[in-house]
């Protein structure tokens, strides 16, 4: 899964601490990688406001699935375990 | 070489032996002399943030150059999301390090060269603009940090460049020769210079005829022949040696580290030259170089302010206050008047348009608004954190009484607020709101991008007054 950070110019909550968190819970379980490396299916993109300033200039369409997460209300754990089960869905 | 990491900052800084004088003695080492370190400190965040995952999609872009990826205080604004980007990243680098981090100045200054460079080249068939793209291929590529030199000393403001007792309280072309052109005068106020690679050297207004030898706008490296930095006095600045509770912001600089810059009949090549004698331009120039200096007010202002609120409302808890009424109104008329700010520099940025070089420019209107705002709302801010802060902020003891074996235990016992903080933390958060509220940091408000005349000046221009005379009789129903 490709990780996706917006700009971070007045964000809500810790957005790299978060995802320690994430990535904490969800150990072996996800391969993490950059947007940048080609061959991508999913994008966990991690905004930190309503804005989410990255989908004005990325077209998320080419991907199969993109979740956003624009607060830190959802539990690490929870958050992967969306991750892995809505593999083939678009979720916002 | 190419600058990537603070690291490779520092040492590019220390490869370049620049003539620098702090308080009367030649500086030998600038990386390391204390006065100097917070400044490189703030800069230096320009370039760690850009390598962040968390920070790139603000501190980077795509050159329109070269394709390439770059640092985006060397880009070219390509499209209103460009222009907005900016003054996110400004807010952002705002928030760690709460002063000014003095890029943006250079940033501004290839931003306006590169719109107006291709607008002379147009009516005068020279080759500024080829010439210019030539030295942004480097600027992109090395990623060094350039000074955007604009105020000239200006001695007699009554009277032209030309007119002056002086000749040289204008920054002017002496000689031009075959290879280049020999500059002298000064540059004052400069933000950044003391750590920065090159200078930037613009007109510093609008020039008429017998003024030609004043528009010359020039790329000159600081450590060049005749060229001599002289670091200016700031409020506290001898706190900040002593790395303490005191300093307020030990890590990073107060305003931007400002120096007065000497040219001694420096020679200039020609490839380094882009503007020579077109006084048609020079006003062009000017406007556009502040408008895009103005528009980042909301931004760098607005992420600074958002610190002294956050002090203010833990300098409150520490103190017990926090939850009071009148306490709360304050940091909520706070929030407002950041808010405010920020909101002028998104809006000048949302409206910007296409110039004729293909470069994004923001509103002229709404960026002299956003900056002119800013020489009230940061006042209104600082009185409020003041209010909030309380009078120790002016009377609070040393830092090195609170460690003093003797008088220690009587500052430990007597500033002391609420249970459960201690008194280290309470000096801490009252040192951070005096360094940013007061003194030079105050002042950088009111005349950092133009003093709030200058603003003034264009909303008499840009105004449409007319306009608004039309409408008001056509509603009155006046035909006359």
């Amino acid at each position: 899964m490709a990780l996706k950070y917006c700009g971070g110019c007045n964000p809500g909550f810790d957005r790299v601490a978060y995802m320690q968190k994430v990535k904490s819970a969800a150990g072996a379980d996800i391969e993490w990688v950059t947007l940048d490396e080609g061959g991508i299916d999913a994008v966990l993109l991690v905004t930190g406001c309503e804005t989410a300033c990255p989908r004005r200039s990325i077209d998320f369409g080419e991907y199969k699935q993109t979740v956003t997460i624009r607060d830190d209300k959802q539990s690490p754990g929870d958050l992967v375990k969306i991750l892995l089960e809505s593999e083939a869905r678009n979720e916002d | 070489m190419k600058i990537r990491t603070k690291d490779d900052y520092i040492k590019s800084l220390k490869e370049q032996k620049v003539v620098i004088y702090y308080n009367g003695e030649l500086v030998e080492d600038r990386t390391t002399f204390p006065a100097f370190v917070p400044h490189i400190n703030s800069a230096a965040k320009t370039y760690e943030l850009a390598l962040l995952p968390e920070n790139e999609d603000l501190l980077t872009a795509t050159s329109n150059i070269t394709g390439k990826k770059i640092n985006r205080f060397t880009h070219i604004h390509q499209s209103v999301d460009d222009l907005i980007k900016k003054v996110q990243m400004l807010r952002l680098i705002a928030h760690e390090t709460a002063s000014c981090f003095q890029r943006c100045v250079g940033f501004d200054a290839m931003n306006s060269l590169y719109m107006t460079t291709y607008e002379i080249d147009e009516k005068h068939k020279t080759k500024y603009f080829e010439r210019f793209i030539e030295y942004l291929k480097r600027i992109q590529e090395e990623n060094f940090m350039l000074v955007g030199g604009m105020t000239d000393p200006k001695g007699d403001r009554s009277k032209r460049p030309s007119q002056q007792a002086d000749p040289d309280l204008f920054t002017r072309v002496v000689e031009k020769r075959k290879d280049g052109v020999v500059v002298k005068g000064a540059k004052a106020h400069q933000t950044g210079a003391v750590n920065s690679h090159e200078i930037m050297i613009m007109p510093t207004q609008a020039m008429g005829e017998g003024d030609e030898a004043y528009a010359i706008v020039a790329a000159i490296p600081l450590d060049a022949k005749g060229v001599t930095l002289i670091f200016g006095r700031q409020t506290n600045d001898e706190r900040k040696f002593e790395c303490g509770i005191d300093a307020g912001n030990c890590e990073f600089g107060m305003v931007g580290g400002e120096a007065l810059v000497v040219f001694e009949d420096v020679f200039v090549p020609w490839e380094r030259v882009f503007m020579c004698g077109e006084i048609d331009f020079t006003g062009m120039l000017v406007e556009r170089f502040a408008t895009l200096h103005r528009q980042n007010y909301g931004g760098c202002k607005g992420g600074v302010s958002d610190i002294v609120i956050g002090a203010s409302a833990l300098a409150a808890q520490y103190q017990g206050t926090l939850d009071a009424s009148h306490i709360k109104d304050k940091l909520v008329e706070m929030l407002h008047l950041a808010e405010t700010v920020y909101s002028g520099s998104i809006a000048c940025s949302a409206m910007g348009s296409k110039t004729k070089s293909g470069a994004y420019y923001p509103d002229p209107l709404l960026a002299n608004c956003t900056k002119h705002n800013i020489t009230r709302v940061i006042y209104d801010i600082s009185r409020l954190a003041h209010d909030i802060g309380g009078g120790i902020m002016a009377t609070l003891p040393f830092d090195k009484d609170l460690k003093s074996p003797v008088v220690g235990k009587y500052v430990k016992k007597y500033m002391k607020g609420v249970e459960g903080v201690s008194t280290e933390t309470r000096m801490k958060i009252v040192r951070l709101l005096e360094n940013m509220t007061g003194g030079t940091a105050l002042v950088e408000s009111m005349h950092g991008a133009g003093s709030p005349q200058s603003q003034r000046i264009m909303y008499q221009r840009l105004g449409k007054l007319g306009q608004k005379m039309k409408m008001a009789k056509k509603i009155a129903k006046i035909d006359e």
